[in-house]
């Protein structure tokens, strides 16, 4: 195997997400791709949100995820936006660039400021 | 000077992160009821548990990556849902047990009932999980969890074992019709000691502290020297129950009748330093279930994470410790004595081992995290022997749970 070698399950899918400023935003959940006219097969975007892992987890859930959640979640982050790949991967932006990462932001804004001490500026 | 300070806490810390509510009660009832005749089992899971804290101390080390990231990442977020589930329950009884034992143990102290204390000794675990830095949490009940070493000075006090006691070491005394209630108790050590929430922890707290490469000693003298002090404590504790508890005919059914061993050896000084005790290894274990949580979830779903970091800088970490904390303390003042939760606890823990434990013997053998520092032949027997192990006793664990009554 040479180091070029990319795996998608071993090297992408369930990897983490790490942006330029270093902040953990997700993992990946699935990877989503274009079957083009010529026939070949072209990766586009990560994906990640619990609908596509509940899809992973058994097909019959995703249905059941898409009408409770109603893509509210889900993100596609485009897969030129990776950087490198280590043993994370390492995006090319800072976390505020991405969506995906907005969640944290949304913790924080809605709950943990009610609490004392929770070290918010 | 240094790594000498480093090893000499992360000592502390593994004798802390051993004894917990689980090693007490498991301990206490051993000795009442079948005198030494349990040391056995808990030197077996000494054994087991140094083996897998020092791989999972070393998977940190050397690649970065905890033990739960590693198993996410090289088995897919469907197989990790298993441990993450089984995590999950075995911690939220865990921590309603150990907060029980802090509780319990404020009872002893104040004479307040445990079932009143109980919202405060949450509110003391959830306070301090919010806003103590790693360092603190670490070391500061660790530091107190020294008192358990009083447990072998009341051994002395009272002139050691006699000598009808000794044998049962080799030769258990088991009573017709006591032989579930025995492999029942065996198993419940086990579980209580092997306890996968230590590992997960274990593994985190290399990350909280940047181990490198270059901690790989502070790592092995840890894993051996630290649990085995923590052993030799609980070890302690099955004899003084033994001792003294045995021939009174007390089954040590309750964290507070376990505690007669010390008042026994040396009075109301005894009760005072086992409430200590008590409350120093709970509290230091409550804080190591509730943060293991919140490793186990934020690093599985890719969460920013690190006791580290203020809350704000890490909120879905702590939002999760947040809920997670609340359903346990719920479960807790529904008022099940803290011992019953413990063995529950220790026994579905059991059941779940292998899930948990699995995963190492595949990634510690994975270069592209260990690099050179991979797995020997020796370690890979030891881990596959803990394995089987660990199989048995979840096939045994709810049988014997069921036969013998629940200890």
């Amino acid at each position: 195997m040479g180091e070029d070698e990319l795996y998608l399950m071993r090297d992408v899918v369930d990897e983490q997400l790490q942006t330029r400023d270093g902040r953990d935003i997700a993992r990946v959940a699935d990877v989503e791709g274009q079957w083009h006219a010529d026939g070949t097969l072209v990766l586009s975007d990560m994906i990640v949100g619990p609908q596509a892992l509940a899809a992973r987890v058994w097909g019959r859930l995703e249905p059941l995820a898409r009408f409770l959640l109603r893509d509210r979640f889900e993100h596609r982050i485009p897969l030129e936006e990776i950087a490198a790949i280590e043993l994370d991967l390492c995006l090319k932006r800072d976390a505020s660039a991405y969506d995906v990462g907005q969640a944290d932001a949304w913790v924080v804004e809605h709950i943990l400021r009610f609490i004392p001490g929770n070290g918010s500026r | 000077m240094k790594n000498v300070l480093a090893i000499a806490l992360g000592i502390l810390t593994a004798i802390g992160g051993f004894v917990d509510v689980g090693a007490v009660a498991t301990a206490g009832q051993a000795g009442a009821k079948f005198g030494l005749g349990l040391v056995w089992a808990m030197l077996l899971g000494t054994l087991a548990i140094m083996l897998l804290v020092e791989m999972s101390g070393r998977l940190a080390a050397v690649s970065g990556h905890t033990y739960a990231e590693a198993i996410r990442e090289r088995f897919g977020f469907k197989f990790y849902l298993l441990p993450l589930t089984s995590e999950l329950i075995a911690n939220v009884i865990m921590l309603a047990a150990e907060i029980g034992g802090v509780a319990v143990a404020l009872s002893l102290l104040t004479g307040v009932s445990w079932h009143l204390l109980y919202p405060a000794a949450a509110l003391l675990v959830w306070v301090t999980v919010w806003r103590a830095p790693f360092s603190l949490i670490e070391n500061g009940p660790a530091l107190l969890g020294l008192i358990t070493l009083s447990f072998w000075f009341a051994i002395v006090r009272l002139g050691g074992p006699p000598g009808p006691l000794v044998p049962t070491l080799w030769s258990p005394s088991v009573g017709h019709g006591e032989l579930a209630e025995y492999l029942y108790l065996a198993a419940a050590i086990l579980g209580a000691v092997i306890s996968p929430y230590l590992v997960f922890f274990y593994s985190s707290g290399a990350r909280e502290e940047k181990w490198t490469k270059r901690s790989e000693g502070i790592n092995l003298v840890t894993a051996i020297v630290g649990m085995g002090f923590g052993s030799i404590t609980a070890i302690g504790l099955i004899v003084l129950s033994a001792m003294v508890l045995g021939p009174m005919g007390i089954g040590g059914g309750t964290l507070g009748e376990i505690g007669l061993g010390m008042a026994a050896a040396l009075g109301r000084v005894g009760g005072v330093l086992f409430a200590i005790a008590l409350f120093a290894t709970c509290f230091g274990a409550s804080l190591e279930v509730v943060l293991s949580v919140g490793y186990n979830l934020s690093q599985g779903l890719g969460w920013e994470w690190g006791e580290e970091k203020l809350p704000a800088e890490a909120p879905r970490f702590n939002l999760a410790m947040i809920v997670f904390l609340l359903i346990a303390s719920g479960i807790g003042m529904l008022g099940i004595d803290p011992i019953q939760l413990t063995l529950y606890g220790a026994t579905f823990t059991a059941l779940v081992l292998p899930i948990s434990l699995f995963p190492f013997l595949v990634i510690m053998n994975d270069s592209a995290y260990l690099e050179d520092q991979t797995n020997g032949r020796f370690t890979n027997i030891a881990t596959l022997a803990v394995l089987i192990l660990a199989s048995v006793v979840a096939l045994v664990a709810i049988p014997l749970l069921i036969l013998s009554g629940g200890g």
